[in-house]
C-alpha cells in the first residue's frame, strides 16, 4: 500500500480550504515531526489571526502517523543538495527528512507544493516517488497551480535537467 | 558525524552558555533529563525534531551541531552584561543571524556596501584636546553623512539600515543591554526589547559610536559593570549619543519657539523630549550642559517625583521595534523569490513557524509571500 508523506504547505492549504477530510480519506499518511510542528497552526486569510489546525483526529483514526528520524549525515547531505547546483533551493530539515524517507522506502510518495523541493527531487532522480495534491484530492476549485500535476511534472523535469548539467555522474 | 560527536558538541555548547543539563532538557521538552544525558554521552541517537529544539535553545543551527564547520568567533561588544553565559546564547544567535544575512546575499549574488569601521588615521583623533571633543565632533559628522536631519532619533533606525547596519531586538531580560558586532557580513546592533523606546534610541546611538571607533578602543577597555563602573570609552559613547540625538542648533530652535518671558513649561520639556526621542532626563542634562537652563532647574526636572511616569506616558506614541531588521526580512523574501530557498526554509531564516509566516509578514506590513510572485518591468 502506498504511504503518502506531506509537506507543510499541503496541510496548510487543505486546512485553509476545508479539504483536510478529503486529503486524509482512505489514505495512510506520514508527516515528519519537524514538519508537523511547523504546520499545526495557520494564518487566517481573512482576519490575519493565527488559528490551530486540528490533526489529532487523523492521528486517532490511524490515518496519520508522525515520525521522527535520527539526525544523520544522509539527511544533512540531502539538505545540502543546493550546494551542488546554483539553481537549486536550500531546503528545510523537515523537507530533507521527507526526501530521506522516500529514498529509503520505495512505497512512499511525497506530496508538496514547493517548487524548490520538486526540483531537488528531480535532481536526485526520485521523480517517480512524487505525487501532486491534484492527484490526491482531485481537481478541486481554486487549487493553487503549485499543487497541480502539470506543475509537478514541469518542476521535476527542471530538476532532472539540472542533474544532467550539474549532477555528480560518478 | 557519529552520535558520540554530536553529543559532545551539544554538551560543549551547552556548557559554554552555562546551561544545566536539566534546564536544557526542560527547555527542549524532554520528559526527563536522562534522555538528553544519553544523547550527550553518545548512547542514544538524537532525532531531527530534538536537534531542532536543542539548536534553538543554544542559539545555534542544526547543521553546526551535526558537525558543520565552526564559524570564526566574532567578538560581540556588550554595553552591559551581568551574566556572561546567558549573554553567550544571544551572541550565538546574533552570529547565526549575521552569517545568515551574508549567506542569503551570497545565494542570490546580491552585493551590498558593508559598513566598515574607519581606519584610526582617517578619524584623526589626535587633533582633539580630549576624547569627549572627538566623540562630539564625530557625532556632528555622522549626523550629516547619515542624513539624520533636525530630529535624528526619528531617522536613526532607517538611516542605519540604509548603511546596512543590522538592528536586532531580543528579550535580553535584565542581564543584558545593547551589544554590537562587526564581521565579514558588515555590522550589527542588538537591543533589549524590554528597554523603553527612548532608551533603545540612545542605545543605538551609543552602539554606533562603538562601531565607528571599532579600530580605536580595545574591547577589554569597554565595560560598564557594578564593580568597576563605567570605562572611559563608555563615557565617550554616551557623549557621542547625546550629541548625535540632540543637535545644539535644533535644540536651541525648539526652545526659542516655546520660550515666554524667559521661561518654559513642563509640557514643552515633555514635548521636546518626545520630538527628539530621548528621555526627559537625557534632555535635561543636555540643556544643562549647553547652559540653556540652569543646573538647578534641570535638577528640579530630574528630581520630579513623576518624571519616570511622564516618560512612560509617551510610550504609546513610539513605534514598535521589530525583532529582525527590515533589510534582513527583505533579503530573505528576495532569496525565496529567486528560488534559492524554499518557503519552509524562509520561515526558518525568519525564526518563525511556517503556519505563522503570513501573520509575521503582516507585522512588517508585508502581505503573504504568495503575493510576491510578480515582477514589474523597469523602463
Amino acid at each position: 500500500m502506498t504511504i503518502y508523506i506531506l509537506d507543510a504547505d499541503v496541510i496548510i492549504w487543505c486546512a485553509n480550504n476545508n479539504k483536510l477530510d478529503l486529503l486524509f480519506k482512505n489514505k495512510r499518511i506520514i508527516i515528519p515531526n519537524v514538519i508537523f510542528e511547523q504546520a499545526f497552526k495557520r494564518t487566517d486569510k481573512e482576519t490575519g489571526e493565527i488559528k490551530s489546525i486540528e490533526l489529532q483526529k487523523f492521528i486517532d483514526n490511524k490515518s496519520l502517523e508522525i515520525v521522527d528520524n535520527p539526525a544523520s549525515d544522509d539527511i544533512e547531505e540531502i539538505k545540502n543538495t543546493y550546494e551542488q547546483c546554483p539553481e537549486l533551493a536550500e531546503i528545510h530539515d523537515g523537507e530533507a527528512e521527507c526526501i530521506f524517507l522516500i529514498t529509503k522506502n520505495k512505497d512512499y510518495k511525497l506530496c508538496t507544493g514547493e517548487l524548490g523541493v520538486m526540483k531537488v527531487i528531480g535532481f536526485r532522480r526520485l521523480s517517480t516517488q512524487m505525487v501532486s495534491l491534484e492527484e490526491l484530492i482531485g481537481s478541486v476549485k481554486n487549487l493553487r497551480y503549485d499543487f497541480t500535476k502539470k506543475c509537478l511534472k514541469e518542476n521535476l523535469k527542471i530538476g532532472s535537467n539540472l542533474f544532467v548539467k550539474y549532477g555528480n555522474w560518478s | 558525524m557519529k552520535f558520540a560527536d554530536i553529543g559532545k558538541r551539544i554538551k560543549n555548547e551547552r556548557k559554554k552558555i552555562g546551561l544545566k543539563l536539566k534546564d536544557l532538557a526542560k527547555e527542549t521538552g524532554f520528559e526527563n533529563y536522562q534522555t538528553l544525558s544519553a544523547i550527550e554521552k553518545g548512547e542514544r541517537e538524537v532525532r531531527i525534531s530534538e536537534l531542532d529544539k536543542i539548536s534553538k535553545a543554544l542559539g545555534l543551527t542544526t547543521s553546526y551541531l551535526l558537525g558543520g564547520k565552526e564559524e570564526v568567533e566574532r567578538k560581540v561588544l556588550w554595553r552591559k552584561c551581568t551574566n556572561a553565559s546567558k549573554c553567550k546564547k544571544y551572541e550565538n544567535e546574533l552570529n547565526v543571524f549575521c552569517s545568515n544575512y551574508k549567506k542569503l546575499c551570497d545565494l542570490i549574488d546580491y552585493k551590498y556596501e558593508k559598513f566598515v569601521p574607519p581606519e584610526p588615521a582617517s578619524l584623526q583623533k589626535e587633533i582633539y584636546d580630549n576624547d569627549y571633543d572627538f566623540a562630539e565632533d564625530l557625532a556632528k559628522k555622522y549626523r550629516v553623512s547619515f542624513k539624520l536631519g533636525r530630529y535624528p532619533g526619528n531617522n536613526l533606525i532607517d538611516s542605519l539600515q540604509e548603511e546596512n547596519i543590522l538592528i536586532f531586538c531580543r528579550d535580553l531580560g535584565d542581564f543584558g543591554s545593547a551589544a554590537s558586532l562587526i564581521g565579514d557580513f558588515g555590522a550589527a546592533i542588538l537591543l533589549n526589547e524590554n528597554d523603553k523606546p527612548w532608551r533603545r534610541t540612545f542605545d543605538i546611538a551609543h552602539e554606533l559610536f562603538h562601531l565607528i571607533t571599532w579600530n580605536i578602543y580595545l574591547p577589554d577597555d569597554i565595560y560598564d559593570d557594578e564593580k568597576k563602573g563605567k570605562s572611559e570609552p563608555e563615557k565617550y559613547a554616551d557623549a557621542f549619543a547625546s550629541s548625535l540625538l540632540l543637535p545644539e542648533e535644533s535644540l536651541r530652535d525648539e526652545i526659542g519657539k516655546r520660550i515666554e518671558n524667559k521661561k518654559i513649561g513642563l509640557i514643552d520639556i515633555i514635548d521636546i523630549a518626545s520630538k527628539f526621542r530621548v528621555s526627559i532626563q537625557a534632555l535635561s542634562y543636555k540643556l544643562q550642559n549647553l547652559r540653556i537652563f540652569s543646573k538647578k532647574d534641570m535638577e528640579r526636572i530630574r528630581e520630579h517625583p513623576r518624571v519616570t511616569e511622564f516618560n512612560e506616558l509617551r510610550e504609546n506614541r513610539e513605534p514598535e521595534l521589530k525583532p529582525l531588521p527590515v533589510n534582513y526580512v527583505v533579503q530573505t523574501i528576495k532569496t525565496y523569490q529567486k528560488g534559492r530557498i524554499t518557503k519552509l526554509k524562509l520561515a526558518d531564516y525568519l525564526s518563525v513557524k511556517y503556519g505563522e509566516l503570513a501573520h509575521f509578514l503582516n507585522t512588517y506590513s508585508y502581505p503573504d509571500i504568495e503575493e510576491f510572485n510578480f515582477d514589474y518591468i523597469y523602463t
